[in-house]
């Protein structure tokens, strides 16, 4: 094999998630919605990496070792049977199917949907963005792995795996000395085994251990996950314009493109898979098709399996839920629940225990200094933070308006539990030496620009609903929202979509 | 100008990656008296000020104009940012070009910062069995210890996660073997075949590999 091999392999497991979503009940139909085949593009990339890497740990356990035959014939046929049995269920040919589908992705493009200057516009951006993953193409198949923990923690395990040919187990030290030899050790060995396992299986099918291709899987799943957050964002009724200039902003973070270029880390797949898993969630409760619920599902499941703190994050799809599901209580119960969360934390914070490794205390000395390097003054993030303070004032009225209120309950329990961490931990000195916020906030820095988008958008709707009134009073901000995220209704017993069983009636529809 | 031009110095100074990088991109040099962010910020925030304030006084229509400025200039503003970041991402892919480029997987790892270590781990692997063996590594320096243990691997590596202290001699065992490399406090007798490490009791062993400041053993 070679990078041919790569190459091949990793455009397998992209196929191979896309085939699976298409697959689902309820997607045929979705597809042609604004922005619907670049989210099933997108967000296939990244099911399809997880489901490969979920297959390696089914070949381990049943004694079956890893090679091209064990992982690419099985996803070679799966991918073929999931993509015939969706394509069997289109209204037309396939040969049309793809007529269609190269149309349809040409036109998004070349930005056909869009007047002369917006178009300028757009394809100057899709330029930029070309640019970035270029240059980042070109450092991932470059460099060897390079940061610390991607050696000491992270493709340690997929050295061991891949030479091996199964799943080995890592211990801590005093289970490897009575190991006997039979176990492995490295600085981290109670770390999830998903990134090894994305680099064992670039390294099949490259066929040889190459600590420099095998991180070209995490650049993959970046340009996945900007695919994925433009579909999403058009998905949102975000112009094509405007979704682009969103995954423009995501996917332009400096500390994102580090993780890319400098990949190894389980943050920045953390964080993707995240942020998508977040986003179909949202797109099920507008839709309830089984198919973005599963989704969801699946890419929830893979944050734990990722990283210890994605058990956190993945947690934090509960209050999104609940706000989306009630929305006249659910914003009340998630706001008793974080107040009890805190309450408990500072209780048993009197007690010094260990919480997931890390020490809770009632010493609120927070690293300002650092802080404020990190997030303000460092260019980690550009404009974000200032941006999302900023929406967050302007748009205050609007942050639990229907469509924007389950992200504003996700990034807001997220927000309280990077806090908490950092002051009231002992990742205070990650802090100051400036190891781990970056990192711990990039989990949720790309969903917070898209929340900075929806409320910001939210927000400018409103001063143009109260521009075009007589009396110049700003209608009800249910009506906005309506207006902004395109929701029919936000009961609509008679609707499939958004029935929410203690929503209010909505307001009439307010033209923009 | 004098003061724009060490500004625009700062802003502009190639920031190459380094370990700290996964963690922290600061965006120039590493101690800045105006970080462009900052500035950018505030810009726009006094100019979205100005124009809300502006609002008040104006007639309502005008307002829906002010959402679409301040989307306008913030999203310039990231571009500047942007842009400077992708000029210093430009100029390191150039620079890992120069280090890397052309090469396989080995001739990267002899032109890496820890290119001596490699080159013995490389000789060591040669000395140690085909089937992975249980290794323990020494060396005063932690990056010195964990990077050898991932060249090492898949053998077994041990490099003591919590710290530079070597197990005492009744861990190890007969087929085991040791690979030092820059460490302080490790005596091999040659004449008796006796290994000692930190004034510890001495262990039968045999030497497989010696280089500059590092050596291979295999306990016996």
């Amino acid at each position: 094999m070679s990078s041919i091999g790569l190459l091949f392999g990793l455009l397998l497991t992209w196929a191979f998630g896309i085939a699976c979503l298409a697959a689902l009940p309820g997607t045929a139909g979705r597809t042609a919605a604004p922005g619907g085949p670049a989210w099933m593009i997108g967000a296939g990339g990244l099911a399809g990496v997880f489901l490969a890497t979920l297959w390696l740990r089914a070949l381990s356990f049943a004694g079956i070792a890893f090679s091209v035959w064990s992982i690419a014939l099985p996803l070679l046929a799966a991918t073929l049977a999931l993509g015939l049995w969706a394509a069997s269920r289109q209204p037309y040919r396939l040969r049309d199917a793809f007529r269609d589908a190269r149309h349809t992705v040409w036109g998004a493009l070349s930005g056909r949907s869009l007047d002369s200057t917006a178009r300028i516009l757009w394809c100057l951006l899709l330029a930029w963005l070309a640019v970035r993953f270029a240059l980042l193409f070109a450092e991932v198949a470059t460099r060897p792995l390079y940061p610390w923990d991607s050696w000491t923690q992270w493709a340690t395990k997929a050295r061991v795996w891949y030479e091996q040919g199964r799943i080995v187990p890592f211990v801590r030290v005093d289970e490897w000395f009575a190991a006997g030899g039979t176990s492995y050790i490295d600085a981290g060995p109670h770390y999830p085994g998903t990134v090894g396992l994305i680099q064992v299986l670039a390294c099949t099918f490259l066929g040889r251990w190459d600590d420099t291709l095998m991180n070209l899987s995490f650049w993959m799943l970046a340009v996945a996950f900007a695919i994925a957050v433009y579909g999403a964002l058009r998905a949102m009724e975000f112009d094509a314009l405007w979704a682009l200039a969103g995954t423009w902003l995501v996917s332009s973070l400096p500390l994102v493109n580090a993780h890319v270029a400098l990949a190894g880390y389980a943050d920045l797949p953390l964080a993707m898979y995240f942020c998508l898993a977040i986003l179909a969630f949202m797109r099920w409760l507008k839709s309830r098709e089984p198919a973005d619920g599963a989704l969801a599902l699946l890419l929830l499941a893979a944050c734990p399996l990722l990283k210890v703190p994605g058990r956190i994050w993945a947690f934090l799809a509960v209050p999104a839920l609940l706000v989306g599901l009630l929305p006249r209580r659910g914003p009340h119960i998630v706001g008793a629940g974080y107040l009890i969360a805190a309450l408990g934390l500072l209780l048993l914070a009197q007690t010094d225990p260990l919480l997931m490794g890390y020490r809770l205390h009632l010493d609120f000395a927070p690293d300002w200094e650092a802080l404020a390097n990190s997030f303000l003054l460092y260019d980690n993030w550009h404009l974000l933070w200032y941006g999302a303070v900023a929406v967050a004032l302007l748009g205050r009225k609007h942050l639990l308006a229907p469509g924007v209120a389950p992200l504003t309950a996700v990034v807001a329990g997220g927000v309280m539990f990077l806090a908490f961490v950092l002051m009231f931990t002992n990742a205070r000195e990650w802090v100051s030496d400036q190891t781990t916020v970056n990192r711990a906030s990039l989990h949720l820095a790309p969903l917070i620009v898209i929340w900075m988008l929806m409320v910001f958008r939210a927000w400018a709707l409103s001063l143009a609903a109260a521009a075009s009134t007589p009396e110049g009073v700003e209608p009800p901000i249910d009506t906005i929202a309506e207006v902004a995220t395109g929701a029919t209704t936000d009961v609509a017993p008679a609707a499939p979509t958004n029935a929410a069983p203690d929503a209010t009636p909505p307001a009439a529809p307010v033209a923009p | 100008m004098g003061v724009l031009a060490d500004r625009v110095g700062e802003w502009l100074a190639f920031e190459r990656w380094s370990g700290a990088s996964i963690n922290t991109i600061v965006g120039g040099d590493d101690v800045q008296s105006l970080p462009l962010p900052l500035l950018l910020a505030v810009s726009v925030a006094l100019a979205a000020a100005g124009m809300l304030a502006w609002r008040k006084f104006r007639p309502v229509p005008t307002a829906s104009n002010i959402a679409a400025a301040i989307a306008i200039m913030f999203a310039a503003s990231w571009f500047v940012l942007d842009a400077r970041w992708t000029w210093n991402l430009a100029r390191q892919v150039q620079a890992t070009f120069a280090q890397y480029g052309g090469k396989d997987w080995r001739g990267k790892h002899q032109a890496a910062e820890d290119a001596a270590l490699f080159e013995f781990v490389e000789k060591a692997r040669a000395e140690l069995p085909a089937t992975p063996a249980r290794i323990f590594v020494a060396s005063d320096r932690d990056y010195f210890r964990e990077r050898a243990a991932y060249h090492l691997y898949p053998h077994n590596a041990f490099a003591n996660p919590g710290g530079n202290v070597l197990p005492p001699p009744e861990q190890f065992k007969a087929g085991d073997w040791i690979l030092v490399y820059q460490r302080r406090g490790v005596q091999f007798d040659p004449a008796n075949g006796r290994l000692r490490w930190d004034g510890g009791a001495p262990v039968s062993a045999q030497i497989k590999l010696r280089g500059e400041g590092a050596a291979l053993f295999l306990i016996q």
